[in-house]
């Protein structure tokens, strides 16, 4: 009875975590969907808003929602300078170029982090998240609640957007196809540039939602990003229910595996599991270039019909 | 010139000059007595072997290894637990040490190397959080978090130091004989496989190469050296711990040196070291300690700069104002092998005139793609010397016939006998080698080569020598008119030339049939007869063709026999002529009766 609680109670912090993932792989596959890019800095652009509502919240003391809302913003710039800074030029580049100028940024981002706060864990402390609630005999941490429930409504809003409106619709039709966009008077780059400010915002949510949780320092972004790498592969890149189950599979991998084996080796766990579905599936899950560019919306929406 | 080839001989003066400054360093170091400065020379030695051996797989052969430093770590932990643990000597150690890693390097690379691009790069990244997360975890033998401390019983016996001198000798050889071994790759079969599989994958299956073997060879060789410079590195610290031999950081420091010195060359890596860590240990010395995290952060800038500005590095810079210096458009050594070449009427290997000898057998070859078929049943053969065209209309199966029959999509039943010699879905490198070569429609030369260097990886396919190759390629080259471009770069050749490269290169794997696909396609009439005559200068040769096109006339001009397919299914066979008055054939084309036509 009692393994029982505590199994149930493991796939609830499962869960509850995988939730979060999902927000901050989506926001790894929108960019990678549209503009064809990986972004390696991923993890270090997540580091940078748990910083950010480290920032806000306990040195500023700035409610952690305000701040939120002006972060979203502030990432959404962010987003579309590093776009037009560092990736434009190398749209067309060999991969070895893609891979070495996101790596470049996220050194960047690590060192300055790194410069200005130390290697210290900083914890964001926020009162009324602090404690938990129980139903039943399963307890249920707030922090981890709220940002759950943050990073599902996130992903909706997201998910409205892209469907229903003329931004979203053209984002989801350059992933489809560049030059089919294109010809039907879609500007591409700035779509690119959207897209990155977009994948920014969920990211850097993604980034306050954690930081309720986890503590944060410099690094903090190295096994966040690969995380993130192993929920698209493992979804799909261009499948935003797929991103969803592969985050929470993630989580309750993350969660289980931390308790059956150790701590210390849950990280061991899913880059194993991340490894061997690579490699087993290296065609099925990843498939070249050419099916990972596929949508992001149903089949049976036919993306550009309101355009014309 | 624009950016001339990587493998060429004329960088033997560089050669020469990078042996005299090991030397020349060798010669000096006995007089340098501050420990400081040793220490700075130590340093840029490991890390030319570590960039240097990042470079030989990824310079060389493609795949970005981000986390290369895997390698390091295994060597250095090897040699040392088989030290603390198991009392062996280091100077066995290392070795043994770098024989494991070079077994784990195999094994892994297995597996990696079946991922492109992005995800092989994330996978190595994974491998090293592993391996970093287990050498803090199982700490028995590592020590764990804390490290593992080396006894220090100075002495050569174990390999252990006072002065810092012997460690820099001892990486000195080690970085000779890597610089050797590099600069060897430039003549041999396994350096022009390299750049092959980096330029273009699809093409060198076509030249008889195993894409993955070559990476998974080149990961061992790498990770030999990795490993040699991890126990080196251990010996020197006399400590060693995970984040010291695991990190990422090192990772990206060793690819920083080689991006910036310049990728893809033997002395770009040595070049980035020697440059660069001087700067980051007297940056760290001064700044460092006040402000952790700033000479990475630069780092990170450097890395974004030198990607988007000169990804080719300082070496390429520096080549290309040396040779507006020299203004020397054509290279010694080609030119002068264009005089040594001697004149061909025909191939050097042509086969003996045998009209009976079926040199390629196709039989019942078909293939599903799900509940698809788009081929069934196909069967025909080809004689020596044979020219058979290969006509129907879009989407008749074609392509899939032509891609079956030269490996490149597996066949769901079926037997290709080539040569007498059976294979029943066998791979693009294992036909290339029976001597069945192909052509592709859209052309697939290895970009930054030139063109001899082009045709003598295709030649490459059936001799380890590099001076055969080279006379190979040159016979062929003469034989398909081009011997006045035998150093231009790829980027400088017409449409035209480029089919006839495509030609080339499969003339120079030796084949007894080669098949063409579409290799009129965007020619001019003019090319296209010449074209012609090229192609009945090879039947010549007695090498058996197969013609994929769309130009009728090109067809009736060269083909004795034409096959005709409609859905994947054989509905006509014989002369041009015969086939151009069947009933069959004039309604797959227009799709209803006669008159219609």
């Amino acid at each position: 009875m009692e393994s029982n609680v505590i199994f149930i109670q493991l796939i609830i912090n499962g869960l509850l975590i995988g939730g979060i993932y999902a927000l901050l792989s989506f926001g790894l596959a929108l960019i990678f969907g549209v503009v064809e890019v990986v972004n390696f800095a991923h993890g270090e652009v997540l580091m940078v808003g748990m910083y950010l509502s480290y920032v806000a919240s306990t040195l500023l003391g700035v409610n952690i929602f305000v701040a939120m809302f002006i972060g979203m913003i502030l990432f959404f710039i962010f987003g579309i300078t590093v776009e037009r800074i560092i990736i434009k030029p190398i749209l067309d580049a060999p991969f070895f170029s893609q891979i070495f100028a996101t790596v470049g940024l996220a050194y960047v981002l690590k060192n300055v982090a790194l410069m200005i706060f130390k290697a210290d864990y900083l914890k964001v402390k926020i009162g009324y998240l602090e404690s938990s609630f129980q139903i039943g005999n399963f307890c249920f941490d707030k922090a981890r609640v709220v940002a759950f429930l943050l990073s599902v409504g996130a992903l909706l809003v997201l998910v409205f957007f892209l469907k229903n409106t003329y931004i979203g619709r053209a984002i989801s039709a350059v992933a489809q196809s560049k030059r089919g966009a294109e010809i039907r008077g879609i500007d591409i780059h700035k779509t690119y540039a959207i897209a990155f400010g977009i994948g920014f915002m969920c990211t850097g949510l993604a980034g306050f939602s954690l930081s309720t949780i986890y503590s944060v320092y410099p690094s903090v972004g190295d096994a966040f990003g690969l995380i993130a790498f192993i929920i698209v592969i493992l979804g799909g890149y261009n499948n935003l229910y797929g991103i969803f189950i592969g985050a929470l599979i993630i989580g309750q991998l993350e969660s289980l595996s931390g308790f059956i084996l150790s701590v210390h080796l849950k990280e061991v766990v899913y880059f194993l599991v991340f490894l061997i579905i690579l490699v087993i599936k290296p065609s099925g899950l990843m498939g070249g270039t050419r099916k990972m560019r596929k949508r992001f919306v149903p089949k049976n929406k036919t993306v550009l019909e309101n355009e014309a | 010139m624009k950016k001339i080839t990587l493998l060429n001989n004329r960088f033997s003066t560089a050669q020469k000059w990078l042996y005299l400054a090991i030397l020349l360093a060798a010669c000096v170091l006995p007089f340098v007595r501050n420990k400081f400065i040793l220490d700075i020379i130590f340093n840029v030695v490991l890390f030319a072997i570590l960039a240097q051996a990042w470079n030989l797989l990824t310079g060389y052969s493609g795949p970005v290894s981000l986390g290369h430093v895997v390698y390091f770590g295994v060597g250095a932990y090897s040699s040392s637990i088989l030290y603390v643990s198991f009392g062996v000597n280091p100077w066995i150690g290392i070795f043994i040490g770098a024989f494991i890693t070079t077994v784990f390097a195999g094994v892994m690379g297995v597996f990696l190397f079946r991922l492109k691009t992005h995800f092989f790069a994330l996978s190595t990244v994974a491998l090293l959080f592993i391996m970093h997360i287990l050498a803090g975890y199982y700490t028995e033998f590592t020590g764990g978090h804390m490290g593992l401390l080396l006894p220090i019983n100075a002495g050569a016996k174990d390999m252990v130091f006072i002065s810092k001198m012997p460690y820099i000798y001892i990486g000195l050889l080690i970085l000779f004989i890597l610089c050797t071994y590099m600069y060897s790759l430039n003549t041999s079969k396994f350096g022009y496989s390299l750049i092959a599989v980096r330029e273009n994958e699809e093409a060198s299956k076509a030249m008889g190469l195993q894409p993955i073997f070559v990476w998974v060879k080149a990961n061992m060789i790498s990770a030999f050296f990795m490993s040699l410079g991890g126990s080196l590195y251990a010996q020197y610290m006399c400590y060693i711990d995970p984040e010291s031999v695991f990190g990422m950081n090192m990772s990206v420091k060793i690819a920083l040196y080689a991006i910036i010195g310049g990728v893809g060359t033997v002395i770009g890596p040595l070049i980035g070291s020697v440059i660069m860590i001087p700067v980051e240990i007297l940056f760290r010395t001064s700044f460092g300690r006040s402000i952790t995290g700033l000479n990475m952060a630069v780092y990170g800038v450097f890395l974004i700069i030198f990607v988007l500005y000169a990804k080719d590095g300082l070496m390429s810079i520096c080549m290309k104002y040396y040779q507006k210096l020299k203004k020397r458009a054509f290279s010694e050594t080609e030119a002068m092998a264009v005089k040594a070449a001697p004149v061909l009427a025909g191939l050097p290997f042509a086969l003996p005139q045998n009209d009976h000898n079926v040199v390629l057998e196709i039989q019942n070859i078909t293939k599903n793609f799900g509940g698809l078929t788009a081929v069934q049943d196909f069967s025909f053969s080809l004689k020596t010397g044979e020219v058979i065209g290969l006509i129907g209309p879009n989407g008749a199966g074609k392509t899939t016939t032509f891609n079956m029959i030269t490996g490149f999509i597996p066949q769901s039943s079926g037997l290709i006998v080539a040569n007498g010699h059976e294979y029943k879905r066998a791979h693009p490198w294992v036909l290339c080698k029976a001597g069945v070569a192909r052509t592709f429609q859209l052309v697939k030369p290895f970009a930054k080569l030139s063109l001899l260097q082009n045709v003598i990886i295709g030649a490459f396919a059936k001799t380890r020598d590099y001076e055969e190759a080279r006379n190979t390629a040159l016979a062929v080259i003469d034989f398909v008119g081009m011997k006045n471009k035998l150093d231009y770069p790829t980027s400088k050749l017409t449409v035209c030339d480029l089919k006839k490269l495509e030609l080339a290169k499969a003339l120079a794997t030796k084949p007894t049939v080669i098949l063409l696909d579409e290799v009129m396609s965007g020619l001019t009439p003019m090319e296209s007869k010449d074209m012609c005559v090229l192609i009945k200068k090879i039947s010549q040769q007695n090498i058996a063709l197969v013609i994929v096109e769309h130009v009728m006339q090109v067809i009736s001009n060269t083909c004795e026999r034409v096959l005709v397919l409609n859905f994947g299914e054989l509905i006509a066979e014989g002369t041009y002529k015969e086939i151009i008055e069947n009933e069959q054939v004039i309604k797959a084309y227009l799709g209803g009766s006669r008159h219609y036509a």
